[in-house]
C-alpha cells in the first residue's frame, strides 16, 4: 500500500490515533513506576498488550519499522512478567525511549523506507538494583471501568458551535423580550414574571449544555508534559548538562484547543530553560549551586484561569542585555530604560530579539518567544516572565480554562463600544481629575496611596476623543507585568459573558483586537487586548489637559 | 425594502434580461466614492441599503468595520476616497468563498449586451474593462479583481 493512499485511507487514520492513545498509556504506566508506583503484573500485561496491538495493526498497514520497533520492546518486557518487581529505573526509560520512536515512526511513516526492517535489537535488561516501590493496590473492579466511545473531534465541536449560537440567540431574544414589554401593567408584569422563569431556565441548561460539550473536549495537560518529557530526554541524551524535570499537576483539565496551541510554546520554553538558562555542572558548582539543575513545569486552576509555571534554576536573563539587543534591533523602547517600573523583559517577547550567546540547534535565533506570546493571546491569555540574574528565571501563563464563553467588560470610548477580557482587569472606577497627576511628562493615578502610571487609550482608537464631563474619568485597572496599569476609556458599560469569535478572514487583523462577539442588539462589538492598546497609547505619550504639580 | 417591492424589481430585470436576449448580462453599476463601477449581478449575494457597520478600533483603508448581514458577519471595505456618505453595500463573495461588502451609493442594475464582458464579469480570474454605460466610461470588474485591488489578491488579511 503506498504512503499516499495511506494518507487518504481513513481506516489508517483511525489505527494512527488509536497507536498514539496507546502510546501515551505505555508512556503514563512509566512515568507511574518511575515515581515510585508498584510495577504489577496486570500493569506490564497492558503495556504488553498495547505493543502487541501497535505491532499487529502496524503489520496490516506494512509499516514494517513500526512493527519491528514494537516487537523489540515487546521482546524487552517480556522478561519481566513473572518478575515485574525487578524493573529497574533505566530499563523504564529505555521503554519511554522506545515508545518515543515508535511515535515519531508513526509520525513520519511517509519519510521512513517500508521495506527494510529494523533488525531485532536485543537489548540486555538492565542490571542495576530495581526501585523501591509501594505494596501494590487491589486491582479495579469491573464495575468501576467507564464506557467510552469514540467521537470525531468535528462532532463535538458542532455540538459546541450549535451551544453557542443558541447561547447568542437567547442573548438577543432577551433583550427583544425586555425591550418591547417595558410598560408596567398587570398583564405584561406577569408575563414578565413568568418569562424570568422561562429565562432563568434556559440560562442554566444553556449553560449544562456547554459544559457537557466542553467536557467532551477537555484534555489533562498530561499531553503536553509527555512531549516535554520526550523534548528533555531527547536534548539530555547529546548534553553534558545534568537536569531535573519536576512536574505538578498533569492531571489539570484544560480544553484541547488550548492543549493544542500551548504544547509548541511550553516545548519552546524548556528548550531555552535547558539550552540557555542551565549552566554546565561544573559551572553551577562554581557558583555554589548544587550540579543537577532543575527545571519545574506546574500547572493550576485559579478561578476559571489556569496557570502554568515554568521556571529553571538556571544563570537567569540580563536585563541589561535584552535593552542593548533591542536597541542594536531598532526595537522602539520608547523611553523604557529610564522607568523604573518598565517590564524590561518583556522585550524577549519582541520578534527577532534573542539574546543568546549563541545559536544552537536547539534554541537561540529569536523567533521563539514571540511565538509564545501570540500563541497565548490567542487564547486570551498573558505570558510573564521574572528574572533574577545567577538565580534563575520563572514564565507564568494564564489562560482561561475555556477559550470559548468569555467574560468580558463593556466599554466605551469616542462613542463606539468596545469589549475587553476580563481575565487581566483588577478593579474598575470613576475617579476625578484631581486624582491625576503629572510627573515628567508621564501621568500617574492615584490608587490609594499608590501611583500608578495611566494611559489614556482614546487618543489611539478610531473617532473624536469626547470632551465632555473631563472632570470624571473611567479608569480600568490592569495588571501588567508586577504592576498595574490604569487605562482611561470614556465610560464602562458592564460586565457580559460573551462568545469570542475569530475575525472573518478578509477581516483587518491588528495586534490590538482578539476578535469579535456578537451583543445581545446583534451588533457585532471588537474584544480588544487593553494591554497591547495601552503600550499603544504610551508610545504616542498624549497628555491629559490639566496638569498638576505634584512631587511624588 | 419590502419584499413585494424585490419581487417587483426581479420580475422587471428578468423581463429585460429576456428581452435583451442572449449574451446580455445584467450588472450592477455602482458609485464607490472614487469612481463608478459595474459588477456582475449574480456575483453580488445581497445589497443592503443604510447598513449598520461597526468600525475597526483603528482602522486602514479600505477597511472600514464589520457588519451583521443576516446572522453573518462580513468584513466591510470601501473604495472611497471623499467625504460622499456611501449608503449601500453590496455583499459580495471571493474566489475563496469568502464574503466581504463593499460601500457604494447610487446602485443600480444594468443590462449590457456585450459577449466579452458577459464572458469574462463572472470570471474567477482578475478581469476588468471599459464600457460606455449613459454615455460615460464605466470599468465592469470580476469580483476577483476588486479583491486583488482591496486585499492584494490574498483571501485573508494579516498584519
Amino acid at each position: 500500500m503506498s504512503d499516499s493512499n495511506l494518507l487518504d485511507d481513513p481506516i489508517f487514520a483511525e489505527f494512527r490515533s488509536e497507536a498514539k492513545e496507546l502510546l501515551v498509556r505505555v508512556r503514563m504506566a512509566c512515568r507511574s513506576w518511575d515515581s515510585g508506583a508498584p510495577v504489577t503484573p496486570e500493569a506490564l500485561n497492558d503495556v504488553l498488550r498495547h505493543l502487541h496491538t501497535i505491532k499487529g495493526n502496524s503489520a496490516m498497514f506494512e509499516l514494517s519499522n513500526t512493527q519491528a520497533a514494537a516487537h523489540a520492546l515487546e521482546t524487552f518486557l517480556i522478561p519481566f512478567k513473572n518478575s515485574a518487581q525487578n524493573l529497574a529505573s533505566a530499563d523504564i526509560l529505555h521503554v519511554q525511549t522506545e515508545a518515543d520512536r515508535i511515535d515519531d515512526l508513526l509520525e513520519n511513516f511517509d519519510q521512513v523506507p517500508t521495506e527494510t526492517p529494523v533488525a531485532d535489537q536485543a537489548v540486555a535488561p538492565s542490571r542495576a538494583e530495581p526501585k523501591p516501590r509501594s505494596s501494590p493496590a487491589a486491582p479495579a473492579s469491573a464495575s468501576s471501568i467507564e464506557e467510552m466511545i469514540r467521537v470525531p473531534l468535528a462532532r463535538v465541536n458542532d455540538t459546541l458551535n450549535y451551544t453557542w449560537e443558541i447561547f447568542l440567540l437567547r442573548n438577543q431574544l432577551s433583550y427583544l423580550v425586555e425591550k418591547h414589554h417595558a410598560s408596567s401593567n398587570e398583564e405584561n408584569y406577569e408575563f414578565l414574571q413568568k418569562w424570568e422563569m422561562i429565562d432563568s431556565a434556559m440560562r442554566r441548561n444553556i449553560s449544562e449544555l456547554e459544559s457537557a460539550a466542553m467536557g467532551m473536549r477537555m484534555r489533562t495537560v498530561s499531553v503536553i508534559y509527555d512531549r516535554v518529557d520526550k523534548v528533555c530526554r531527547s536534548y539530555l541524551a547529546t548534553s553534558a548538562k545534568k537536569v531535573e524535570i519536576v512536574r505538578c499537576g498533569e492531571n489539570v483539565e484544560v480544553d484541547k484547543l488550548v492543549v493544542d496551541l500551548l504544547a509548541e510554546p511550553m516545548v519552546h520554553l524548556i528548550r531555552n530553560a535547558l539550552d540557555h538558562g542551565i549552566e554546565l555542572p561544573e559551572v553551577r558548582v562554581a557558583s555554589g549551586k548544587p550540579e543537577i539543575g532543575k527545571v519545574s513545569l506546574v500547572t493550576r486552576v485559579d478561578g476559571d484561569q489556569v496557570e502554568i509555571t515554568i521556571s529553571d534554576d538556571g544563570g537567569g536573563i540580563d536585563a541589561d542585555k535584552v535593552l542593548a539587543k533591542a536597541r542594536a534591533c531598532g526595537i522602539d523602547i520608547g523611553g523604557i530604560e529610564d522607568d523604573p517600573d518598565a517590564d524590561v523583559l518583556g522585550l524577549i517577547f519582541h520578534s527577532g530579539l534573542s539574546t543568546a550567546e549563541t545559536i544552537t540547534n536547539v534554541s537561540g535565533r529569536g523567533v521563539g518567544t514571540d511565538a509564545v506570546k501570540t500563541a497565548v493571546s490567542e487564547m486570551g491569555g498573558t505570558v510573564r516572565v521574572v528574572s533574577e540574574l545567577g538565580q534563575g528565571t520563572t514564565f507564568v501563563i494564564r489562560i482561561p480554562l475555556s477559550v470559548s464563553v468569555l467574560n468580558a467588560l463593556l466599554f466605551e470610548a469616542n462613542g463606539a463600544l468596545y469589549a475587553t477580557s476580563i481575565s487581566s482587569v483588577v478593579e474598575v472606577c470613576r475617579a476625578s481629575i484631581d486624582e491625576l497627576h503629572i510627573l515628567e511628562d508621564e501621568t500617574f493615578f492615584d490608587l490609594r496611596g499608590t501611583f500608578i502610571p495611566c494611559l489614556d487609550i482614546r487618543p489611539a482608537l478610531a473617532g473624536s476623543v469626547d470632551k465632555q464631563n473631563e472632570q470624571d474619568i473611567s479608569l480600568v485597572i490592569v495588571a501588567r507585568g508586577d504592576g498595574f496599569v490604569a487605562v482611561r476609556v470614556s465610560n464602562v458599560v458592564q460586565h457580559v459573558e460573551l462568545v469570542l469569535k475569530k475575525l472573518p478572514p478578509l477581516a483587518l487583523n491588528h495586534s490590538t483586537v482578539s476578535g469579535y462577539s456578537i451583543l445581545h442588539t446583534g451588533q457585532p462589538v471588537f474584544v480588544l487586548d487593553l494591554d497591547e492598546l495601552a503600550q499603544l497609547a504610551k508610545a504616542r505619550r498624549h497628555r491629559f489637559p490639566r496638569e498638576v504639580a505634584h512631587a511624588s | 425594502m419590502p419584499l413585494s417591492e424585490i419581487f417587483e424589481q426581479q420580475r422587471e430585470i428578468e423581463g429585460a434580461q429576456s428581452r435583451a436576449g442572449e449574451n446580455s448580462i445584467t450588472m450592477l453599476c455602482l458609485d464607490t466614492g472614487s469612481s463608478r463601477i459595474a459588477i456582475a449581478l449574480e456575483s453580488a449575494r445581497e445589497v443592503v441599503e443604510h447598513p449598520h457597520i461597526v468600525g475597526y478600533p483603528i482602522a486602514v483603508k479600505p477597511h472600514v468595520g464589520l457588519a451583521n448581514v443576516r446572522g453573518s458577519v462580513v468584513p466591510v471595505v470601501s473604495l472611497g476616497t471623499g467625504e460622499c456618505k456611501l449608503n449601500t453595500m453590496i455583499v459580495l463573495e471571493s474566489a475563496g468563498k469568502q464574503p466581504f461588502a463593499l460601500l457604494a451609493r447610487d446602485v443600480r442594475p444594468v443590462i449590457l449586451k456585450d459577449s466579452n464582458i458577459t464572458a469574462n464579469s463572472r470570471s474567477t480570474s482578475p478581469t476588468s474593462g471599459v464600457v460606455s454605460i449613459d454615455g460615460r466610461p464605466i470599468r465592469w470588474c470580476s469580483v476577483a479583481w476588486l479583491v486583488q485591488r482591496l486585499f492584494g489578491g490574498n483571501d485573508s488579511v494579516s498584519r
